[in-house]
């Protein structure tokens, strides 16, 4: 009867040690599966977090490219108003300016300046395509050197005055 | 789950061709000066003829040249922004994808010492 008690209390010690062992193993498996789970959420968020950043920065860039070009906008805007001011301009001295009677006044002086103005603008295109500047137009600082059709391209040393 | 970034192919285009313009004289024609002007033509042997233009005339067509390079100068702008934002673009997403790959790295090692650490107090690690 002992031996049988015994017998049966072993088989019952192997069996809760046996799923003892299969409990164990099994939790940890799944501890283990929760952890990788963990870190590829880390990694998920650490990486939408980067490109979070990174779309911030790209935000940021497209605001300033688009000041950047705006103001370019403007100059080569302003350019075309001053020329068409030139020929519509009144001084308190001379009156309107009319480059009609102007000409016909002094047609060489007009056409000599008409000429070096238009000369000038096929310069400031041949500059916009990529031809390099001239020492000359890099060194221009007076208003007397610089090339009236397109300063801000041609004399990058000439500062204009307000 | 892998991600292969893809690369970006560079787009290089070739640039556009420089310009070489003649330059241009302009004559002025009056009442007074035509009769000089018809002779220096047929002096220096062009044919007696003038393109003309009204001073409106004139005014009009320098401002129309004026407008072209305006428009020319805005479309470098734009073009010039564009490079700048590809060129900037690239380069962050390079760095972006180098961060990626290293956090990736960096959670592979932790989870094979984390393997380590686990198998090693593991009742299976006992019969490994």
């Amino acid at each position: 009867m002992g031996m049988k008690l015994a017998g049966i209390m072993f088989i019952l010690m192997l069996a809760m040690t046996g799923l003892g062992y299969w409990y164990y193993n099994n939790t940890q498996d799944k501890m283990a599966v929760l952890v990788e789970n963990a870190a590829k959420l880390e990694v998920a968020m650490q990486t939408q977090k980067q490109a979070i950043e990174s779309y911030k920065a790209d935000i940021q860039q497209v605001t300033a490219e688009k000041s950047a070009v705006e103001a370019e906008f403007t100059t080569s805007r302003n350019a075309v108003e001053d020329l068409t001011n030139k020929f519509n301009k009144v001084s308190n001295l001379l009156g309107a300016r009319d480059i009609g009677k102007t000409g016909a006044a002094k047609p060489n002086v007009i056409a000599r300046i008409i000429t070096k103005g238009s000369n000038n603008m096929m310069r400031c295109f041949e500059i916009l395509s990529g031809d390099p500047l001239t020492e000359k137009e890099k060194n221009a600082e007076k208003k007397s050197q610089i090339n009236s059709m397109c300063p801000d391209v041609a004399n990058p040393s000439y500062i204009p005055t307000p | 789950m892998y991600s292969a970034p893809l690369e970006r192919v560079p787009l290089n285009l070739p640039s556009t061709d420089k310009l070489t313009l003649s330059s241009s004289k302009w004559i002025l024609v009056t009442p007074d000066n035509a009769e000089k002007v018809w002779a220096d033509l047929e002096k220096k042997k062009y044919d007696i003829v003038i393109f003309g233009l009204t001073d409106k005339g004139y005014e009009d067509l320098s401002v129309n040249v004026a407008k072209l390079k305006k428009l020319v100068q805005q479309q470098q702008s734009v073009i010039a922004a564009y490079k700048r934002y590809y060129e900037d673009q690239t380069k962050a997403i390079d760095e972006s994808n180098q961060k990626t790959d290293s956090i990736k790295e960096d959670a592979v090692k932790n989870n094979k010492a984390e393997e380590e650490k686990k198998s090693f107090f593991s009742l299976k690690g006992l019969f490994k």
